[in-house]
Parts: C-alpha cells; sequence; structure tokens
C-alpha cells in the first residue's frame, strides 16, 4: 500500500530537505520512471554529470540515491516517492534494471545476515571480564550520584529562589560530572533545569520555581531509588537504571517476550536538543490495549531509521524494554498496515485517563508526563490547576483538563468542530499537550517536524 | 479530585515555600496524611530534597479537576463540500512557501471558492495566518467565513484565551512569539475598532468600515485626524480611495497642506480622481497656460497647427499641488519639462477639448518637448478612460510608430506610448490587437505591449503566443535574442489560460529546446511552464475527488 504525501514528507530529515523534495516530485524531472510492486526507480538529472539513479521501496520505506547528499533520504528519494504518491499510475510496472536488482538483492541478503547473525550461538562471553566491566562502572556511577546528592542537598539548604541568578555554567558542571560518571539520562534531566527557569509565561504549564521543585524533587527520587537497587523489584530496578542512563544491551533486549499485535500508530515526537534527534512514535495496540513508545535518536552523522507513518497501523511485533510501567519498546518484525476506522485503542474516560496518570507515578514517582487516551470527551474551556486562568481544554461527565496553550490549539479546536472527540495526548500533571484527534472517524495528528499551527488530516 | 481548588490539602505549597526559601531558613516540615512517615535523616537539606520528590509526586498524581468547570463550545455544522485531500495538501505548501508563492495561494483560494469549496478545518489558523492584499479579505470570507466567525466566538467563550489583539501585544512586548502565536488580524478586523491595535490591524479595519459607510469613515477620520501620527494619517487617507467620491474633495483638499510628505503624497495621488475639484481645475488652468495651439488658415480649406509651448516655472503653488521635478526620474528630462509632464498626468482631459485629440497629439508628436506631452497625455488618459482619446492616440501612434506621419519619427518612446494606451482596450481587442502583431514580422512593439498588458489570456490567445513562442525558440539566437529582455516569458506562466492544453503546450516548448540552448532563457521557460503547470494541477487537485 502506497504512502501518502504527508508520510513521506515526515520522513524528512529537516525542512530544507522536505521543500526540495517537493521541487523533485514533477514526473516532467524524471526519466526511466518503472516500478515493480512496491519497488520504484527513475533517474533525474542533478549537478553531476550522469544523472543520478534513485531506487526506493515503499513497503519499507526505504530508498537509495546516487546523489553524494549526505541527508537521507536525499530530496531525489523523497522526490521519486512523492511522484508515485501523486499519480500512482504514472509509474508504470517495468523491468528491473541492474542496479534497483542489485540493490534489492542487498537488502534481502542484509536482511538475512542480521536474521542468521541474530540466531546464530552467542560467542562465549568472558563472565569475568563482563562483571568487572559492570563493577567499574557501577563504582564510577556511585561516585557521580554521590557528588550529585550533595550538590543538590546544598542546594535545598540554600533554596532554590537563590538559584535562579547562576549562570548556565553552575548547572552545566554538575551534568558535565554526571557524563563522566557514565550517567548520561541524569545527566540531561540536570541540563534541563535551567531552561524550566527561563522559560517563558505559558497557559497551563507550571511556574517556573515550581516546574524547577518538581523536576529537583524527581532527581532526588531517582538519586534515592539508584542507591537502593537491590531492594527494588527488576522491573522497577530496571526503571531507574534507565532513568539514570544504564544502556540496556542489545542482547537483553533481543530476549525480551515480543508482543504481536495490530498497533496504532497514534503519533509522531520530535524533541531537538542541540545535536541530538529524539522521535517517539506512540503505538497502541488494537488488540491489547498497550501503549508503547518507539524512542530514536538521530544526530547528524546517523539519521533517524525510517518509522511506520502516523495514522497508519503496525502489523507485527515490538519489545518493551525492561521497567516497569513498561513504555519503551523496540519494533521488531512487521509492516505498514492500513488503518481500520475505529475508536481509540484502549481509550476511555478523563477519571480513568488520571487513574492511569496516578497509577504510572505510584510506580514510577521520577515520570514527567505520561500518555492518555481519551475517548467521547468534547473541546472547551477549562479551568487550570490553580483554578485562577481557564484555557482551552477538554471535559467530559467525570472530569476536564486543560491543554498546554500552543499554537496549534486554535487547529485542534477547529478541527473538533465543537464536537465529541477522541484525543491521544502527553500529561504531565499540569496540562495536556494534545497530539492527535479523532472526530467522526476522521484522524488529525500534530506534524511532528512541522512547526505551524494546523493539524494533518491522516485518514 | 475536586470540584473546587484546595491547593494545599495535599501539603504541596509548604513545601514548595519551604524548597524554595531553602532549609536553612524554613526547616523540612512534615507532609500530612499518607506521607507523614518519611524518614528523618537529620540532614535538613536530604530531607528537604525527599520531601519534594514525595509530596510533589503525590501532588501531580491527585491533579485533576471536576466536570463542574469545564463549558464546552458549541458545535459547528459545516455548510457545503470540503476541498479533496490533494487540494488541502497543496494549501500547505503553498502557504509554507513564504512570499514567492503568494499570488499563487490567492489564486488558490479563488479556485476553492468559484467551486463552492470549503477550506477543511485543521487548515484554518494557516488561513488566518496568511496576510494577502485587501482583495483577499474577501476570497478569506467566502471559503471559510463561517467557520471563522465559528471558530473566533468559540476561543472568545474560552474566557482567559489569548485573543487575537492580546496574542498579539503580548508577543510584541516579550519580543518573541514562541509561546502564543501572534495570529494575523485578518478575521477580527472586519468587525473591530479601527481606533484601537496595530497600525496593520487599523487600516485593515478603517478600509472594511469606509466599504460600510463611506461618509461616516470619513468624517471619523476627519475628527480623529491631528491625532495621529504621520504613518497613521497617511495609511487612512489612502483607504478613502475605496468609495472615493466628490464629497470627499474639501478634506482631500485640506490634506495638501499637512505636515506630512506622505500625506501630501496620499491626496495628490487621489484628488486628480475627482472631476470637478479645484485640484483639477487648477491644472486645467495651467494647462491652458502652457500649451497653446495656434490656427493658420490656408486657402480657406486647409487648416495649419501650430504648438506653441511655455514652460512652466518652479512654483511653490505647484509643489503643493504635487507638481515638481524629481532626480530620479526614470528618462533623462529637463525640470521645467518634468513640470510640463507632471501636469498634462494631472490634468482634466476636458482642459484640451479647444481642439481634436488627434491634433494635440500630432502637435505633441511633433514638438520638442514630444515625449514629456506624450507621456503626459498618454497618464491622463489612462486615468480618465477617455475613449475618444485612447482612439485617437492608438491610431495617430501607431502611424508615427509606421512612420507614417509626415515630420515624425518612430522612436522607443512612441512605441512604449502606443503600448500603453494599447492596453486601455478591451481584452477581447486587445488580445487580437497582439495576435495580429504576433503574425507580422516586427518584435519590438509586440514584447512592449505584452510588458504592458494583461495579467491573464484567453485560451485562444495563450495558443497563439505558444504556437508563436514554440516558432520562435527554434529560430536560433537571433529569433531568442530579444526575449532574453524583461521577465515577460517567466511571467508568461502567470499570465497563460491553465488549462490542460495550454500546459501541455508550454511543456512541449520546454521539452524541445536544443541542448544548446541559451541558459537564461531556458531558466525562464522553465520557470513558466512549472508555473502553469502548478496552476494547472491546482484545478486538477479541485476537480478530484
Amino acid at each position: 500500500m502506497g504512502l501518502t504525501a504527508a508520510q513521506i514528507l515526515d520522513l524528512a530529515p529537516d525542512a530544507s530537505s522536505r521543500k526540495a523534495g517537493q521541487d523533485q516530485a514533477k514526473p516532467a524531472k524524471w526519466s526511466a520512471l518503472a516500478r515493480t510492486g512496491e519497488v520504484i526507480w527513475g533517474e533525474i538529472k542533478g549537478s553531476g554529470a550522469s544523472p543520478y539513479r534513485t531506487v526506493a521501496d515503499l513497503s519499507g520505506p526505504a530508498s537509495k540515491c546516487s546523489c553524494p547528499s549526505r541527508k537521507f533520504p536525499c530530496k531525489h528519494a523523497l522526490g521519486l516517492m512523492l511522484v508515485e504518491a501523486a499519480s500512482p499510475d504514472a509509474i508504470k510496472e517495468g523491468e528491473q534494471p541492474d542496479w534497483v536488482t542489485a540493490w534489492t538483492k542487498g537488502r534481502a541478503t542484509r536482511a538475512a545476515t542480521a536474521e542468521a547473525k541474530a540466531d546464530a550461538p552467542a560467542k562465549p562471553v568472558d563472565e569475568k571480564a563482563q562483571a568487572k566491566r559492570r563493577q567499574a562502572r557501577d563504582d564510577k556511577v556511585t561516585a557521580a550520584l554521590d557528588e550529585l546528592d550533595l550538590w543538590l542537598r546544598d542546594l535545598m539548604r540554600r533554596g532554590l529562589a537563590s538559584v535562579r541568578t547562576e549562570p548556565y555554567a553552575f548547572w552545566d558542571r554538575m551534568a558535565g560530572r554526571l557524563v563522566d560518571g557514565q550517567a548520561p539520562a541524569l545527566a540531561r534531566r540536570v541540563r534541563a533545569l535551567p531552561g524550566l527557569l527561563a522559560a517563558a509565561p505559558r497557559g497551563g504549564a507550571p511556574k517556573p520555581e515550581e516546574a524547577l521543585a518538581l523536576a529537583i524533587g524527581r532527581i532526588g527520587l531517582i538519586l534515592r531509588a539508584g542507591r537502593r537497587l537491590d531492594a527494588l523489584s527488576p522491573e522497577q530496578a530496571a526503571s531507574i537504571r534507565a532513568a539514570i542512563g544504564y544502556p540496556v544491551s542489545a542482547e537483553d533486549l533481543a530476549a525480551r517476550p515480543g508482543h504481536a499485535d495490530q498497533w496504532a500508530v497514534l503519533a509522531h515526537t520530535i524533541e531537538e536538543d542541540d545535536k541530538l534527534t529524539a522521535r517517539s512514535v506512540w503505538l497502541a495496540g488494537r488488540q491489547s490495549g498497550l501503549l508503547a513508545q518507539i524512542l530514536d535518536y538521530g544526530t547528524p552523522g546517523s539519521p533517524l531509521p525510517p518509522a511506520p507513518p502516523a495514522g497508519q497501523d503496525f502489523s507485527g511485533e515490538i519489545a518493551f524494554y525492561p521497567g516497569d510501567p513498561p513504555l519503551r519498546a523496540v519494533l521488531r518484525d512487521g509492516k505498514s498496515a492500513a488503518s481500520p476506522a475505529g475508536p481509540l485503542p484502549g481509550s476511555g474516560d478523563i477519571a480513568s485517563g488520571l487513574q492511569s496518570w496516578a497509577g504510572a507515578l505510584a510506580s514510577a514517582p521520577w515520570l514527567d508526563r505520561w500518555p492518555l487516551r481519551l475517548s467521547k470527551v468534547r473541546i472547551g474551556s477549562a479551568l487550570t490547576g490553580t483554578g485562577q486562568d481557564r484555557l482551552f481544554g477538554i471535559g467530559d461527565a467525570t472530569g476536564s483538563l486543560p491543554f498546554l496553550a500552543e499554537p496549534r490549539t486554535r487547529a485542534l479546536v477547529a478541527a473538533s468542530g465543537g464536537r465529541e472527540v477522541d484525543l491521544f495526548g502527553l500529561y504531565d500533571g499540569f496540562a495536556l499537550n494534545p497530539l492527535a484527534l479523532s472526530v467522526d472517524g476522521r484522524i488529525y495528528v500534530a506534524p511532528a517536524q512541522d512547526p505551524r499551527p494546523f493539524l494533518r488530516r491522516v485518514a | 479530585m475536586s470540584d473546587g481548588i484546595a491547593i494545599d490539602a495535599d501539603g504541596w505549597g509548604p513545601t514548595l515555600a519551604a524548597a524554595l526559601i531553602g532549609a536553612e531558613r524554613a526547616p523540612a516540615r512534615q507532609a500530612a496524611g499518607p506521607l507523614a512517615e518519611l524518614p528523618q535523616t537529620g540532614d535538613a537539606g536530604g530531607d528537604l530534597l525527599a520531601q519534594i520528590g514525595a509530596v510533589g509526586a503525590y501532588h501531580l498524581a491527585g491533579a485533576g479537576i471536576g466536570p463542574g468547570a469545564f463549558a464546552p463550545i458549541e458545535p459547528f455544522e459545516a455548510v457545503g463540500p470540503e476541498c479533496p485531500p490533494a487540494a488541502a495538501a497543496r494549501f500547505v505548501t503553498l502557504i509554507g512557501s513564504g512570499g514567492s508563492q503568494s499570488g499563487m495561494i490567492e489564486e488558490w483560494c479563488d479556485v476553492a471558492a468559484q467551486g463552492g469549496f470549503r477550506l477543511p478545518p485543521e487548515l484554518l489558523p494557516l488561513l488566518e495566518d496568511w496576510r494577502g492584499t485587501h482583495a483577499s479579505e474577501a476570497l478569506r470570507q467566502s471559503i471559510a467565513g463561517a467557520e471563522l466567525a465559528w471558530l473566533d466566538r468559540a476561543c472568545g467563550a474560552a474566557a482567559s484565551e489569548p485573543t487575537k489583539g492580546d496574542a498579539m501585544d503580548s508577543s510584541e512586548a516579550a519580543g518573541e512569539g514562541d509561546a502564543e502565536p501572534a495570529i494575523a488580524p485578518a478575521g477580527a478586523a472586519s468587525g473591530a475598532d479601527w481606533t484601537e491595535g496595530t497600525l496593520a490591524v487599523r487600516r485593515e479595519a478603517f478600509a472594511n468600515f469606509r466599504e460600510r459607510d463611506p461618509e461616516a469613515a470619513r468624517k471619523a477620520l476627519e475628527g480623529a485626524f491631528k491625532s495621529e501620527k504621520a504613518d497613521a494619517r497617511a495609511a487612512f487617507l489612502g483607504a478613502l480611495d475605496i468609495g472615493l467620491s466628490f464629497a470627499d474633495e474639501p478634506f482631500l483638499e485640506s490634506c495638501l497642506d499637512d505636515r506630512a510628505g506622505d500625506v501630501r503624497r496620499t491626496a495628490q495621488r487621489l484628488l486628480p480622481y475627482l472631476p470637478g475639484s479645484r485640484f483639477l481645475e487648477r491644472m486645467a488652468a495651467r494647462v491652458t497656460a502652457a500649451l497653446r495651439i495656434d490656427e493658420q488658415r490656408h486657402m480657406i480649406v486647409s487648416k495649419k497647427h501650430a504648438l506653441a509651448v511655455t514652460l512652466p516655472e518652479e512654483a511653490p503653488d505647484l509643489v503643493r499641488d504635487g507638481v515638481e521635478p524629481s532626480q530620479y526620474a526614470w528618462k533623462k528630462k529637463g525640470a521645467k519639462a518634468q513640470l510640463l509632464e507632471q501636469i498634462l498626468r494631472h490634468a482634466p482631459l476636458k482642459a484640451f477639448a479647444s481642439h481634436p485629440p488627434k491634433v494635440w497629439i500630432e502637435q505633441a508628436l511633433k514638438s520638442e518637448w514630444s515625449d514629456s506631452l506624450l507621456d503626459g497625455f498618454v497618464a491622463a488618459q489612462s486615468r480618465e478612460r477617455d475613449l475618444s482619446w485612447r482612439d485617437a492616440l492608438i491610431s495617430t501612434l501607431r502611424e508615427a510608430n509606421a512612420g507614417k506621419l509626415a515630420g515624425v519619427k518612430p522612436s522607443g518612446d512612441i512605441r512604449d506610448a502606443l503600448a500603453r494606451s494599447l492596453a486601455g482596450l478591451p481584452q477581447a481587442d486587445w488580445e487580437r490587437e497582439v495576435a495580429r502583431m504576433l503574425k507580422a514580422p516586427g518584435l519590438d512593439l509586440l514584447l512592449a505591449t505584452m510588458e504592458q498588458g494583461r495579467e491573464s489570456y484567453s485560451p485562444f490567445f495563450t495558443a497563439a503566443v505558444f504556437d508563436w513562442l514554440a516558432l520562435r525558440v527554434r529560430g536560433g539566437p537571433e529569433s531568442t535574442g530579444p526575449l532574453r529582455k524583461g521577465s515577460l516569458i517567466s511571467r508568461l506562466g502567470k499570465r497563460a489560460d491553465p488549462s490542460e492544453d495550454c500546459e501541455a503546450a508550454a511543456a512541449a516548448i520546454v521539452s524541445r529546446l536544443p541542448d544548446d540552448f541559451d541558459t537564461y532563457l531556458r531558466h525562464q521557460l522553465n520557470h513558466m511552464a512549472e508555473t502553469l503547470s502548478l496552476r494547472a494541477t491546482i484545478r486538477r487537485e479541485f476537480a478530484t475527488r
């Protein structure tokens, strides 16, 4: 099944690629366009001497181009897929030229090798060396946690009101120390603290000091739990280890049980650090009702892997990372599938949504937000937690939640048409950040890479 | 969860206060309720740290507001078909492409309005943000008027949701707009009071006011005029060209003495359009003083005319009416000749009633100041749209351009004046004229006429132009060289009829270009074909469901 133009544009690594890809999406620019099934290819004249050869597999989606661009997918691959999306009939069935066959074969071989590697018996592990490495890391982390503890207690003695004037280096030094101590996830939390203080006031968001206090409280909780890992259940300990920044090895992940289901792809979100792009793909199992977050990181050198587009289904298996409550997961085998019409899987009323938030906090009190799936809610004006401001929000017979004020709120209100909607969003205890909306069988998502105030209709 | 808000019920308020002032000054107090059992370590900082973590999580877990405080917005029932998904996606692309395709957005809206399509609701904020021309407001209303009005009502109902004006002010004050978007004034302007908001908002509101009630709008402006700043005075005065009538004359006349140059220039621009105004009377008097045709009778039957020109002198009353030499004039002319031209430009054509237009034009062509006189006549005609003058200009200039007028040598000035006069013809007549030129050998007049010409071509004429262009580009450098001037070719893309046939004809021209074809012209032709193809695609996308 083909991808829509919007889904293809979501694959673009950045805004300029998106624009350039659209410029290449003109059949007139292409020659030798042809396809066999889901594999399409063509040649396009670029600045090089000979035309670039571009091939794409829509079922992946995956692509390859002979142009020298370091972006992936490059504008030509995007353009090729967009040509197909605009007029699937324009590309006729044809015989694969050698270079296309080579690429498809190469992909198949690589997939087979990867499978064989996964099936092959693991190399004997030098358990002694492994234990030694593990001990060294534990020692390092413990030292870093001790230092963080001292720093935090000092902070609490001084009072958070007094740290407003501290320069960025004050926070960065501690974060750097945590990076050295191999606790990168904690380092990210510390590095985010000055940003909380400097944030502009925003409807639905907590006040800067309150946000800072809560964030420090969470770090304190992780720290405290991190020193008592032995007293926790294995899943709880795994959550804490993830919150500190211990990696989960590929072998451990491969050993996790798989969850096969038809997964509805609810939304994509993208968070950009200065060098790191973190993309979350939010899934909900149609049978199991489970919720999963597929988190991938991209850097300028290694782009984000392809992901099933929002609004479609992913039919296949995923595996959860160890942790309680389970949320982060990886995709295993499977492919994109058409999404059946129907209610948002696993959704409920606002009271049950808040219950799930409280439940998640009970197992992992350092969570800063949690995905909520809500059904049959109306959009309207809701009170914020302080009871003083009114914001757009949702409500039903069991309660109400304000939205986090953002440019897209107006588009969300408009798309709802004032009717009952199903909604997916992230809740932080103050306000809901809506990411996807379903009204009368139409599904809208907030485009992850386009900051403009509109929603994209995906079904 | 509660309907009322009890902030401190879970002990978060005191805990937060303690965290802010620090454990040294506010020793950690024990939390109430289920968290009373928190262990104490004896270290005040550590205890407070544990407390904000635990009480904070407890506080967040209990967050939530009951249904009582919630007020849903009224539902909206859309009337009319929503535009097809492909067209909606095109809208998003066009509106994201920045200024380069702003004309295309207007065209998209126009096609949507003609087909009776509504903009999909999830895109409404993009339409609101779009800053088009004054005409685009009507388009906006016709493709999403009811939806925008509903959205405004809905947003107004959510009381402290920032309204458009607030959002703009606050974001301007903060110098950034990322927290809440600065939303364009479009929808609100029509109903808003023109005395409040930013200048762009106020101008839009005043223009709408003027459209509804020209008389009241002018009176309101007159009353508040003195207290406005110069740029605001000029902006509002410029809006008077909507529904301009003789009733505005006294006010506009008084604006000629305004302190601000922009205001004076705006008044000078509008006054020539008011027949019978004092401004036009003064200009007529100046024309009479400057130009005189003497008749000499020969042998009773034939008459001989001679134009006597008295060049005007610079004077304060001329400057007041905007007649002054410009240092930046496009053509090189003497200062007094420039004064003469400007007087003619702003003069009523009835000032020349003493002789038929043809006599004036012939005499002007033969005069020493022919280009000033000619430019003045053509400008005055295009302002007054006087048919006898238009026809006289076309026929006389055509003779002169062909070298058939005794004593007048054809020149570029004459050709340009002819092209500008032809632009006054009705669309069908103009196209017939140009179609005839397409078949004639000369290029200069054709190109000049097309540069001046229409912004949209009929299918018949587009086909004729593309046939001609296809022949031209095959003719080698001598044949294509003149086409490189100006941006005529790339503008063809916007002017041509956006049918599939014309799109195919343009694509065919581009695809048959020889390999060694002129790079600049190839670029222009490509641009033309792409623009036309985009316009045709926009229409196709509306046609496919």
